[in-house]
């Protein structure tokens, strides 16, 4: 009862303070709608009863233009609406979200068609069919959770299944999207022929693709939020076969908020250049062995292996599931970094030291705003990414709840930031790589400055080790002499590898991407200086086994053809 | 085992030159090239297929394919590279590359839901290593090409582009290609056929080139209609779910073999489908769809109408009984009779050879009807013929259409079954015991109809067809027959004969009364070849069904063009499912 006067309390507050900039669009007059008369009907039906009903709708227009050595590959253009709607019975106490244990439980509507042109009719009448469904739905699942608790041991973690947020109204502008394709084609066109005559780029690709998205969210306690965006990326991706069959690839992406932030021919010409040097070096270089040693991870290769062993063991909801490791969960006040590192997630920035962040959102995909965490201060762990799932000590969102149209939110990064108090040049860095390796006597220390991603498994079922994937890896030896080398994965467990970082940079890059999750592919950010690592173990990478082409390719018929 | 003469040299002289076309020359090229570096045997392979340019700009500009081929720029396979001996050379290649235009679009109570465009193509290279008697196919229905690849192919008819694409999954698919040749020749030392067969039947090589064609397309007024159609569905209550899609894709289609095989097809499919489902007394979700003829001779008004008459109909299936269990006769009229031809005759023609493998369960799912040939299958007076080359039947088109299949191979009237004995299968370049030789019916990856024609020399008048059904029921001690005007189509594939066939439509006959009472949820039940057998009598006046396999940008047409069917007996029941609460909300819009 208490909780409840609570939210009540908390709307009538701060809908006063919310602002609306806009007027209501179809949109968010029949999901109002839906809320509106959807809710007391089904209060009355039998059963348990719902006490809060969401809905999510995204918006997305999209151009994608991809090329390959100087000839369109694929082009798509494609406009569409789609929906999501989440009812929960019982209570925010316990409600059908809440997690079965060895079994499974309410899975939400999933994703749906809505007419991507506005008319409050058509949209309802799609919207109640899912909304009864879901309701269903619900019931069952509700019932499904009550049967769990009655057959299993006790939780250890007795927190709600729903916090309490702050009831927003903000209404923004869509984006939308404005773009000459013709002309857009044909950059692709002309940046796709950079990769044209070298005959051991045997495959390459340019992708272009711009999109304005749109999201909207309107539930009962009373949030009514519409923000958009347009979002632009330009990747540049070639491959090789080394002669012992390893596949070999460079890859660049460019991420930014309109197309013509893009970076112009002259800086994509020699990106272009660099990587077909890099994809050549690779195709030469020795194949490293596993090893122990000291290891610089450079910026953007650093903040990938930051986002994958420490972000994802900071995500609130892993905190409750009993599948999870939950590597952090009692290490709240304690130090697991060193003293001059603090970890932040903001995704509220747009930018960060000049570096432009994907990972921004005005409010998530529970209504939350968002708001920037401090995970880490001087090394010690303070606070967990959090969606409205509360956790043991962390009570209410901080406005990380993500997840794809059509996946129920988990908590997820957004922005996340390493920070360091302790910096130096990165020479400076390497420098101390170098007396790192004669003061443990090693042949040679490791410099990655290019890594393609990683994953870490943070489940009970599984070692909850973590495995990242260099793609541009130096041996440097004790005199300075650098050795590009392949073939090798880091791995290793998150507790050892967090206590041996002795240094960082000031070089601060950042790495954009899509992260998986079990609510989806979302876009994020991760920025990090380069680090000092006094020990580190990389393993055998696997091999593909084909040989290099036994065909010679065509292009040799153009020999001076270009 | 049966074979013909090859003789590429002479057949080729009379096969018609290439279009100027760089999708086609870039083929050419490569194909050339390939089959000069991986050594196919001259005697196996066109020498030519003509003298060309070669597109300049992006390339250096040379002429003469024979120069270009020969000259010091030609770098070979290192013949270290090449697996020993002739055993592992291919004696056949072919290249097939498909560019794709689509258009799609779907709309939900008058507002367009999304719509999309996309450009992209797709390839497919074939290389076999052996020869004709034994290559390194795999066996079983899954044998086809490389199953197609979208490796960074262009779909801008870039000629270099085209080259090195297909290059690249050449070199894939020949290693493939050795490793595959291998582990069969080991099957083979181990496992023994009833009768020698050929892997791949000896054709001559054929050219069919399209001329270029215009992509047409209306696309604003096409979304028009399906606003317009779509909502139609704010006049009916009664259906809980509805939506109208638009598709139209632009396919050029592309192929060339070793053997000196080449085409060039332009296809355009178009479609306006509506899609609409309701809730039954009982707590069933019924669902059903119709098509919308967008062509310029029909007339928004002619239009609307129909939809109305589809929707209604619909609308009276939901409120209509469940049918009860039955067994008895059963008159297939018009589309039923055609589906029912579609998925119970058409799987059984597609005779492919018993996979030898070493996995226990091995994909066999072949015709049983192999042992049957030159048998009685039918009734004698009952004959079924496929020809793709009709293009009409009386004013009608026919979907089934085509020039030559995937193999490149023209495509064949054939007579399937005459007075009711099974004379022959579709087939593609792949013998089965007894017959050889490919009738150019291999489209989409699987043994297909084009244009399936059901003839009866004992049709009877759709008046005695019905007496006749009279005559059957109180044979049987029935008090009604059932008449099935609709069955749900068979969407994926024609490869499997389903035992149970559900009806969209269909009708209580009451023989005292002679009233016709729509009923629900009937489905056909324990279907099987036998029932061919129980096909008693058919109508006079054939139908013109056309449909599609597959869904989408990959469907193959055809059509089927039959009289009404009259089945002697068949067990048919009412609803197996539970039905669901009926919904607490309702759609806002019919509350006001």
């Amino acid at each position: 009862m208490k909780k409840t006067l609570s939210i009540i309390f908390l709307a009538f507050l701060l809908s006063g303070t919310a602002f609306s900039e806009e007027k209501p669009s179809a949109v968010i007059s029949a999901l109002s709608h839906q809320v509106e008369i959807n809710l007391p009907i089904l209060q009355k039906a039998p059963g348990d009863k719902p006490y809060f009903i969401g809905y999510r709708v995204a918006e997305e227009e999209k151009y994608t233009v991809n090329g390959s050595f100087g000839a369109v590959t694929e082009e798509r253009y494609l406009k569409e609406r789609s929906g999501m709607v989440d009812v929960r019975v019982g209570s925010m106490k316990l409600d059908n979200t809440h997690n079965i244990r060895e079994g499974w439980g309410y899975w939400g509507s999933g994703k749906f068609d809505l007419p991507a042109e506005d008319d409050q009719a058509a949209l309802e009448s799609v919207l109640w069919w899912y909304t009864d469904k879901t309701f269903k739905q619900a019931q069952k699942g509700f019932d499904a959770v009550k049967a769990n608790l009655a057959v299993k041991v006790e939780e250890e973690d007795k927190s709600d299944d729903f916090s309490p947020a702050p009831v927003v109204v903000s209404l923004s502008a869509p984006a939308r999207l404005d773009l000459d394709q013709a002309r857009w084609k044909q950059r692709v066109i002309d940046i796709s022929k950079l990769f044209d005559g070298y005959p051991d780029v045997y495959k390459s690709e340019v992708a272009f693709a711009v999109a304005a998205e749109n999201n909207y969210i309107v539930n009962s306690e009373g949030a009514k939020i519409s923000h958009g965006r347009v979002r632009c990326r330009l990747h540049l991706y070639i491959s090789t076969i080394a002669e012992d069959g390893m596949e070999l690839y460079r890859f660049e992406a460019f991420d930014v908020r309109e197309a013509k932030s893009l970076p112009d021919e002259a800086a994509l010409k020699s990106t272009a250049q660099r990587m077909v040097s890099e994809l050549a070096a690779l195709r030469q270089a020795p194949l490293a062995e596993p090893y122990v040693g000291p290891a610089v991870m450079c910026n953007r290769a650093s903040a990938v292996f930051f986002h994958e062993i420490l972000g994802h063991r900071v995500e609130g909801h892993r905190q409750k599931d009993v599948t999870e490791g939950q590597t952090f969960k009692k290490k709240v006040g304690q130090k697991i970094l060193p003293g001059f590192i603090s970890v932040f997630d903001d995704p509220s920035l747009s930018s960060f030291k000049g570096l432009n962040l994907m990972g921004d959102y005005p409010y998530d995909n529970e209504g939350v705003a968002s708001q920037r965490v401090n995970i880490i201060e001087n090394g010690v762990l303070k606070n967990f990414l959090m969606s409205r799932s509360p956790i043991a000590g962390f009570g209410v969102s901080n406005g990380h709840g993500r997840g794809d149209i059509g996946q129920a939110p988990v908590s997820r990064m957004g922005n996340t930031i390493i920070s360091s108090q302790q910096t130096m040049s990165f020479a400076a860095l390497k420098k101390l790589l170098i007396a790192e390796v004669k003061r443990q006597k090693k042949p040679y220390g490791l410099m990655f400055t290019d890594i393609s991603g990683g994953f870490t498994m943070t489940s009970t079922y599984m070692p909850q080790s973590f495995k990242v994937l260099p793609v541009m890896v130096y041996k440097i030896y004790p005199g300075g002499r650098e050795e590009l080398v392949r073939g090798i994965d880091i791995s290793g467990t998150p507790l050892t590898v967090f206590s041996k970082i002795t240094a960082t940079a000031d070089d601060y890059d950042v790495f954009s991407g899509f992260c998986g999750a079990e609510s989806g592919y979302l876009p994020v950010s991760c920025v990090s200086p380069s680090i000092l690592i006094s020990e580190m173990e990389v393993e055998k990478r696997m091999i593909e086994q084909d040989k290099p082409p036994i065909l010679p390719q065509p292009m040799e018929l153009r020999k001076g053809g270009r | 085992m049966l074979s013909i003469t090859l003789a590429f040299n002479s057949s080729s002289q009379n096969l018609p030159n290439f279009p100027d076309d760089p999708v086609l020359k870039a083929m050419r090229d490569e194909l050339l090239r390939s089959s000069d570096s991986l050594k196919i045997p001259e005697n196996l392979r066109i020498p030519d297929f003509g003298n060309f340019d070669i597109p300049s700009g992006r390339g250096k500009n040379m002429s003469g394919t024979r120069e270009v081929l020969d000259s010091k720029n030609m770098v070979g396979p290192d013949p270290a590279a090449l697996p020993d001996g002739p055993a592992n050379r291919p004696y056949f290649i072919s290249y097939t590359v498909e560019i794709y235009r689509t258009h799609q679009a779907s709309a939900s109570f008058g507002k367009l839901v999304g719509e999309g465009t996309s450009n992209f193509s797709r390839g497919d290279v074939d290389i076999r290593i052996g020869d004709y008697s034994l290559d390194n196919t795999p066996e079983g229905r899954w044998r086809y090409g490389s199953g197609g690849y979208q490796s960074y192919i262009p779909s801008d008819a870039d000629y270099w582009g085209i080259r090195k694409s297909l290059w690249w999954q050449s070199d894939l698919t020949f290693k493939r290609a050795i490793e595959q040749y291998s582990r069969k020749k080991m099957l083979m030392k181990t496992k023994k056929r009833q009768e020698p067969l050929d892997d791949f039947s000896k054709e001559k090589p054929y050219r069919f080139f399209q001329p270029a064609a215009d992509e047409k397309l209306e696309w604003a007024r096409l979304k028009d209609i399906i606003r317009d159609v779509s909502q139609l569905f704010r006049e009916y209550p009664e259906i809980d779910k509805s939506q109208a899609e638009a598709l139209v894709q632009f396919k050029k289609h592309y192929f060339v073999s070793s053997e000196g095989s080449a085409n060039r097809l332009f296809d355009s499919f178009g479609s306006i489908s509506v899609e609409m489902s309701g809730l039954a007394d009982n707590g069933l979700i019924l669902k059903d769809g119709f098509s919308v003829d967008y062509g310029p001779g029909e007339d928004r008004e002619t239009r609307l109408k129909k939809a109305r008459q589809e929707i209604e109909r619909f609308c009276n299936q939901l409120k209509a009984p469940p049918m009860e269990d039955y067994f008895g006769p059963v008159l297939l009229e018009g589309q039923a009779a055609a589906e029912f031809i579609v998925q119970t005759i058409v799987p059984l023609m597609q005779a492919e050879r018993d996979p030898m493998s070493d996995y226990e369960y091995a994909d066999n799912t072949s015709s049983d009807l192999k042992k049957w040939l030159n048998k009685r299958i039918t009734a004698p007076h009952i004959s079924l013929t496929d020809d793709p080359t009709s293009v009409v039947y009386g004013k009608d088109s026919l979907g089934g259409h085509y020039r030559v299949d995937d193999e490149g191979m023209p495509g064949k009237r054939i007579a399937l079954i005459e007075d009711g004995i099974l004379r022959t299968f579709y087939m593609s370049r792949s013998p089965i015991e007894k017959l050889y030789g490919s009738n150019g019916h291999l489209r989409g990856g699987q043994l297909m109809p084009g244009n399936l024609f059901l003839s009866s020399s004992q049709g009877l008048s759709q008046k005695k067809l019905l007496k006749t059904m009279e005559k059957l029921c109180k044979e049987k001690g029935n008090d009604y027959g059932i008449i099935i005007k609709r069955l749900e189509p068979q969407k994926y594939s024609l490869g499997y004969l389903d035992a149970t066939l559900k009806a969209l439509e269909a009708y209580k006959y009451d023989l005292k009364t002679k009233q016709l009472t729509l009923v629900r949820n009937l489905a056909l039940r324990d279907v099987s070849r036998r029932t061919l057998r129980d096909i008693y009598r058919t109508g006079q006046r054939p139908m013109v069904y056309n449909s599609q396999i597959g869904s989408g940008i990959q469907s193959e047409p055809f059509a089927v063009i039959t009289p009404d069917i009259l089945l002697d007996q068949i067990e048919a029941s009412g609803p197996s499912e539970v039905g669901s609460q009926p919904p607490f909300l309702k759609n806002p819009f019919f509350e006001k």
